[in-house]
Parts: structure tokens; sequence; C-alpha cells
């Protein structure tokens, strides 16, 4: 919390959130000592795609577990974001990484348009619009074949380079290269998330969903907010998919699979809404999983139905607000005696 | 014109069973205020169902529809009472996500118990068509059509001359409503949403012979169907039932004068259109959530 | 006297219900005016219509000499109209400190890059936030629950941080929804003894209340109102010997009890 105050009644919470900071910081120097220690290009391959993914599930994270909007959008953004990086590259002939930066920023854009709309009446509304959004968006990408060729997608799309002063140009198309490129990306994006949600304006985030009618009656303007942190999750969910399709090289409509949103609900749910660095983790563990568990697609597909229907019947606040809930109870408790 | 008003009947048929599965939808939404996202996957379970009964047990077209809209149904309460019935007002993600799981777990575990090719059901009604003063009709079809308008019409029967369906239709209005009744609320809002879900199972199944059956098929209409109740008015069953028919001929008209894809995307199209002008449907109330 | 708030011929219809019926209401600066009436008297959409909450259906609400009719009720707060709801409102998951730093105004004026890398002039704000809010919970007596999830209060603590939520944004007029409704004696007399205070300082209160004690010891000014409309006003004795108002709250009790025997 940014304005903690002294206070007489305290119980001892907050040790695990000192804790937070080192984690963190460690967790990233083991990452990037990693391809040196273990250069097996299987393991970068599924370390990238949870950056990718981590990228991505921090974006519905701050629309839906700090906002409390359910947003299905986020596959649209992030196809929507994958198809600019392409065209961009491909067709108007930008550098990567300025295609991926407006791929981020259109995302953004449409997601502002869409925000209005979706908001207008009600969550439920706001569920649907989301949702049909990334299925016109893939709609329009299997059909609209001039622009995208269709079902067929532009392959052979380039990867941005980095370009080292004294050390030479290391292309993305290397993957160990693109490991690097994928772990700065994602300690960009995931870190500016991490300023928001921690600033003023994450707290006013908060309380907007918390209480919406309470929020506006203290000259806090409920939609301006939603809209904004919206757009900002519509801008990573494209940055995000910018940076799958340059690492997969191709791109066509199956960006937008609905298996891309049901990875994306069962992270953000398990790690817990609202929970920034449970919801980081948990991409990582859902990306390595698969990989331990060798067993059929579909039966894998069931379990996590099962573990989905579990966690909404049971752990509603997944394990970051299990955490929380926790710390509630130490303060009742520390209020009784 | 005459090319229009074929498509006009094709669109009414297909608007028919839209409607079968967004009343079904619709009444669920009104009873619990939960947005079924398995809706679809208990469409395809209906589906299922019926293949299997007709091409590998045997049986006939019709006692299966019935079989498999009767079995659906029964799924349908099982879920309710096992799941559904631990929801309190209010707890709207969390009832979506709940139901995307179950989709989830549906569409997979059918896919891994039956492969996830397409099937044919074959009836004695399939490549028949009837002519209709001019028109061309799919037998099939109007078959489908004709189950889904009996469907609804015993709904609209059982919602207005029963107890307790005006006990549904209190309780949709407000929960408190359903007491001064005197049936429980449990056994209300578990008989609709088992009347919800075997609706949708009734129009898998009457749809089956039509359309290939395979384990994705729920996904792509249930979306549709989303579009339809939002336009419709969500949790208004005469909503649902108008906005059904108007998307269905909509989208027929519009596939035969342009193209397919367009087709696809009037739905949502419309949708957005009705959310900016009418923002709560239709023929809405506009819950809010 | 100089009014804050009037509202001029104020109308309000839910699907062709009068809610509110030519409400002509007036809030005297500097004084604590009541608004009493029975249950479903249009009190509450009075004041909603009033906060921007709902939108009137004609009439106009004029506000230290604006015109403030319809306007959205987060465009109220800034120009020092603040409100508290009946069932108490406070964010339970955010501490108390937070709920008040929430409900300042300080932080509103900066854009969003500043807020989120902390700048010097974002941080100066914070800080005097964060004293401001210690003096305000100090005024209601919860300074030592500052670190404290509001949800774990109970119901007349979270209506004491719900004023001093409302106190941090610095009003002219605070609307007060049932200040007293469901709280122990002891916070009665605690909320009652602030708002007093509050008021000998210059702040102008608008207070829906059915505590007919409170309303006759604190009050300057009460308006009552039935059936939607405005039955009469005046002076606290006056209203209470008004034979009208007597019949609203009574009449309505018989009817009431007849009711009552007929269903038993």
């Amino acid at each position: 919390m940014s304005a903690t105050a002294r206070t007489s009644v305290s119980p001892v919470g907050g040790s695990f959130a000192r804790l937070t900071g080192p984690l963190v910081i460690l967790s990233l120097v083991a990452l990037i000592l990693l391809p040196s220690i273990w250069p097996s290009s299987y393991v970068i391959n599924i370390l990238i795609l949870a950056f990718i993914f981590g990228i991505l599930a921090t974006g519905l994270n701050l629309i839906f577990g700090y906002t409390g909007l359910l947003s299905f959008g986020q596959i649209g953004f992030f196809g929507l974001g994958a198809y600019l990086y392409a065209l961009l590259t491909m067709d108007a002939g930008l550098s990567p990484w300025f295609a991926m930066l407006l791929a981020g920023v259109g995302a953004g854009f449409v997601a502002l348009l869409l925000g209005y709309p979706a908001l207008r009446v009600s969550r439920a509304s706001f569920v649907i619009v989301t949702l049909s959004f990334t299925l016109l968006a893939a709609l329009l990408a299997r059909n609209w074949v001039e622009v995208t060729r269709g079902p067929m997608g532009i392959p052979k799309l380039p990867a941005p380079s980095v370009d080292l002063p004294g050390l030479g140009e290391f292309s993305g198309h290397d993957p160990r290269v693109f490991y690097f490129i994928a772990l700065g990306m994602a300690v960009v994006c995931i870190g500016v998330t991490y300023l928001l949600v921690n600033s003023p304006v994450g707290r006013v985030l908060r309380a907007v969903n918390l209480n919406e009618p309470l929020a506006a009656s203290q000259g806090i303007s409920p939609k301006k907010y939603q809209i904004a942190a919206f757009s900002i999750a519509g801008i990573l969910s494209g940055v995000a998919g910018s940076l799958h399709v340059a690492h997969l090289g191709i791109v066509d409509p199956s960006i937008f699979d609905p298996y891309y949103s049901e990875m994306l609900l069962i992270i953000v749910i398990i790690g817990g809404p609202g929970s920034l660095w449970m919801v980081v983790i948990s991409s990582f563990v859902f990306m390595v999983i698969p990989e331990l568990l060798r067993m059929a697609p579909e039966l894998r597909m069931v379990l996590f139905g099962f573990i989905l229907v579990l966690a909404a019947m049971l752990f509603p606040t997944g394990v970051g607000g299990y955490l929380e809930d926790r710390k509630v109870a130490l303060w009742r408790r520390s209020l009784r005696s | 014109m005459e090319f229009f008003t074929q498509l006009v009947i094709n669109g009414l048929m297909l608007g028919m069973v839209y409607a079968l599965i967004a009343i079904g939808l619709s009444l669920i939404f009104g009873v619990l205020e939960i947005v079924n996202f398995a809706h679809g996957h208990f469409y395809m379970l209906g589906a299922t169902i019926l293949a299997a009964l007709v091409t590998s047990a045997g049986i006939g077209f019709f006692p299966g529809l019935i079989v498999a809209a009767l079995a659906v149904g029964m799924v349908g309460y099982i879920v309710y009472v096992v799941l559904l019935r631990h929801f309190r007002e209010g707890e709207f993600d969390r009832g979506i996500i709940l139901t995307i799981g179950i989709g989830m777990v549906l569409q997979n575990g059918v896919a891994y118990l039956f492969g996830s090719s397409s099937r044919i059901v074959d009836t004695p009604f399939s490549f028949v068509s009837w002519d209709v003063s001019g028109f061309f009709v799919d037998a099939q079809r109007a078959i489908a059509v004709m189950v889904g308008a009996v469907a609804i019409a015993l709904l609209y029967g059982v919602l207005t001359f029963t107890r307790i369906g005006k006990a549904m239709r209190a309780f949709a209005q407000n929960r408190e409503a359903a007491f001064i009744v005197g049936i429980r609320p449990a056994v209300i809002a578990g008989l609709a949403v088992a009347i919800g879900i075997a609706l949708a199972g009734l129009a898998g199944a009457a749809l089956a012979p039509v359309f290939a059956v395979h384990p994705a098929m729920g996904a792509p209409i249930l979306f549709k169907v989303f579009a339809i109740i939002i336009i419709g008015g969500l949790g208004s069953l005469p909503g649902a039932l108008v906005a059904s028919l108007l998307i269905g001929v909509t989208e027929s008209v519009v596939g035969g004068y342009s193209s397919v894809a367009l087709q696809d995307a009037v739905a949502f199209i419309l949708m957005i259109v009705v959310l900016l002008a009418f923002p709560a449907g239709l023929f809405g109330k506009g819950i809010r959530v | 006297m100089t009014a804050i708030l009037t509202t001029h011929a104020l109308c309000k219809n839910y699907r062709g219900i009068k809610a509110v019926q030519d409400a002509e209401i007036s809030v005297a600066h500097g004084k604590i005016t009541g608004l009493i009436g029975p249950n479903g008297s249009g009190k509450s959409t009075t004041i909603d219509c009033i906060t921007g909450f709902t939108q009137p259906s004609s009439g106009q609400v004029l506000y230290d000499g604006q015109d403030i009719t319809g306007k959205p009720s987060h465009g109220l707060a800034g120009v020092g109209l603040v409100r508290t709801f009946q069932n108490v409102r406070v964010y339970e998951r955010l501490s108390v400190m937070d709920n008040l730093a929430v409900a300042s105004q300080k932080l509103r004026t900066h854009g969003w890059l500043p807020l989120m890398l902390k700048s010097a002039a974002v941080k100066a704000d914070e800080k005097d936030i964060e004293q401001e809010a210690m003096s305000f919970l100090e005024l209601v007596g919860m300074a030592h629950y500052a670190g404290a999830p509001a949800g774990i209060l109970s119901y007349g603590q979270r209506k004491l941080i719900a004023l001093a939520a409302c106190l941090i944004t610095h009003p002219k007029l605070i609307v007060l929804d049932e200040p007293l409704a469901g709280v122990n004696p002891t916070i009665i007399r605690r909320i009652s003894g602030l708002i007093e205070t509050l008021n000998e300082q210059g702040l102008t209160f608008l207070i829906v209340e059915h505590n007919v004690d409170f309303i006759m010891r604190h009050c300057d000014h009460v308006i009552v109102m039935e059936q939607g409309k405005k039955l009469t006003e005046g002076k606290p004795e006056d209203v209470r010997r008004d034979e009208r108002v007597l019949e609203a709250y009574l009449g309505k009790r018989i009817a009431l009890e007849a009711k009552g025997t007929a269903y038993a």
C-alpha cells in the first residue's frame, strides 16, 4: 500500500510483502543466467512462451483482477497485435521493433473504442461484447483474404534483432537471442503494470472495482478508469501477440483459438485475480505443466476444466486471494485480543 | 422477389433454432443471473447423444429426440444441484468461470470418449425436400423448426398457466416474490436450469441430422446466441424469440445477397448497434449486474 | 440566510410511479437541514436526484449558484457536494487509510505518468493526504484502525470511516442518508457530536434520518415529505406539533397495524 500509516492495531502482516522485492530480483537474475547454464532450446522455447503468457495474463489481471471487468477481448487484442505486427513488417516494411510498438498501440486504441459501447449497460454485456470482439476479429482474419491472406496466414515473419555497439548484431531468429527479447519485453510490460497498480491510480482502480457508487460519489469517474485500464490491458495483449508471432515466424487465424482464452483464464484464476506476482508465477506453472503431464490433450483440457470448476467453487480468489484472506483473518484475531 | 422470399423462409427456420437455444439461455439468466457459457456444449451433448442413439443403438429419430432432450436436461439438473445451487446473487464472474470449466469438461470429454471427427446422422428425412406452394423446404430442417415451435409453445404454456411456471416468472422478476407463491426457490431455479438446458439439448438433437456432429460444434452457435440475447434484452424471453428470428432472417438475406463472411458477422454487428442505440436491448429491462 | 442548495419542481418517475413530485427543497448555508418522512415518501430518491445518482424526470437542482441538474455524481465531489449511503459503503478490501486516500481530491489533478513514477509533487501530496487522513481519523476516533482493512470493522465503525472519507474531500455540503440507522448508542452519540462540531465550523448538512430525538436536537430546519411531495417544513418544534405530520406517520402505522391484524 502506498499510504501506509503508523498504526497501533497491527498484526504481523507484511513479512511476505517485504520478501517480494528480493524474490523478484533473484528470479530475474536466475532467468538471465539460465540460457548459459542450461542451453536447451526446448527449455528456452517453453520459457519464451511463459514470458509471452506472463504479459498476456498480466493484462487480463489488470482489467479483471484489479478493475473487476471480466474481459474476453484479450485474445482478440493478442491476435490483433499479431496481425498488425505481420502486416506492418511484411506489407508496410516497418522495422520489427517499430511494428511491435505499433501493434501494442493499435490494440490499445481499438480497446479504447470498444470500451465505450461495452461498458454502456452492465458487466454482463461487457463480457459478451468483448467476447464478440474476439470472435469478430477471428472471422475477419479468416475471411478478409486480401489483407490477412485468409486461413493460410502470413509466413516468414521477421524477428526483431538486437544491435549491441561493439558486439555486433544479434538476430532474433536465434531462440537464445529471442529469449532475451521476450524477457526484456516481459520485464517492461509487467514492470509498468506493477508501477500502475501500486500507484494511486491502482488504488482508485481497486476502489472502483470494490464499490462503484462510492467511488463516483468521491469524484471518480468509474468509466474513465475502466476504459483506461481496458486500453492498457489491450496494449499488453497486443505486444504479447506481436512477440508470439515474431517468435513463431507465422501468423494465421489459429491465433484466436479458444484454447488460448481458456489457458489465459485458468492462469489468472488460479494465480489469483488482483495478485500481480502470483499470476506471473501461475503463467510459468501453466506453461510447464503440459510438458510434465504427458497425456492426451483432450484429457488435459478435461483436467483443466475440472480445475476451473473447483477453483470457482472453492477458491474464487485464487492463491493470491487466499493469502490476502489469511491476512484479514490475522487482523480480526488481533482486534479480538 | 421469389429468391428473397425463399431467403426469408430459410431465415425464419434458422431463427427458430436460435430461439430454442436463446430462450433456454435467457431463462437461466433470468432466474439465476448466470450467463451459461456451457450452454452451447449442452447443445453439442444433445446432438452427440442423438447421433449415438440413432446410428449405434438403432433407435428412431423421434424417440431419440425425446431421450436426448431428457438426458441433457437431467445432466443440467445435476449441474444445478451439485454446483450452481451454491451460488449467491451477485457472483456473476464466478458463474461464468464455473460454466466455462463445465464447457471445457463437456467438449474435451466428448472428444476424448468419441473422438473429434465429425459424424453424419442419417434419418428417413435426410435429403428430402418438401415443396410448399413453390418454395423448397428442406424436410429435416422443417422438422427441427416444428420441434422447436412445439417446445416453445409448451414452455409458453407452462410459464403462463401452471403454478410453477408463474412462480418461475415471478422469481425472475423478484426473488422475494417466489417465497410468497410458496414454492422453494431451489425447486424453481433447479427446474428452470433443467428446462433451459434440456431445450439446448433438444435443439442439438433436432439439428444433428442437418449439421455434422462434432465436439467443438457448441462454441460458435453459443456465441451467436449471446449476441441474440443482448439484442433481445438480457433475461427477456419474448426478446430472445424476436431477436432470434430477426437475426436468422438477416443472416439468411445477407448470406444470399452478399458474402458468407458477412453473414457470420451480422449478429455481432447488430449487437454493437443495438447496444449503442438501445442499451437495454430491444425488449430488455436492462438488468444491472 | 442564503441557500447553498435548492431544487425547483423536482420530479422523478419510475415506470409511471411518481416517486418525487414537484419537490421544492432549500438547504440554508451553514445549517443542518433534516429531511424526514415515512418509508417510501421519496426522501432517498430526492437525494439521489440531488447527488447525481439518478436523473430527475424534470425540475432543477441548483447548488452554490450553479445548475447541477442531471450532472453525473462524479462531477460533484470536486465542487464540494458529497454524500453517504443508506447501507454504509466503504472499500472493504482497502485499508482504512487507503479508503480516505482514495476519497481525497488532491491527486485527481495529476497525470497518470507522474502518479505511476511518484514524482516529487505526487510524493508531497501523498504525504499531505496521509497527515490529513490521520487527523480526520483522530477526529472520528478511528486513528488506531488506520492500517486495518475496512472490511473487518463493525457497521457503526464503517459509518465513522464513511464520514471521515466525506470530510477529506473538503466539502461544503454533506448529504447524509440515515447516518444513525443500525448503530449502537455510543456511536450515535459520537456521530451526533461530530455533526454538531463540524456544523459549528461552518459545514452544511442535509440529513435523512428517522431518529426523532436527533432531528429535534440538532436540526435547524426540517422538511417533511409524504408520498413523493413536500408535506410541510419549518423549525423542528413546529413540525413536531403539525397535525399533518403526525397523521403521515401515525396514519401509516395505524394502516399497517390494520393490515397486520388482517393477515393474522
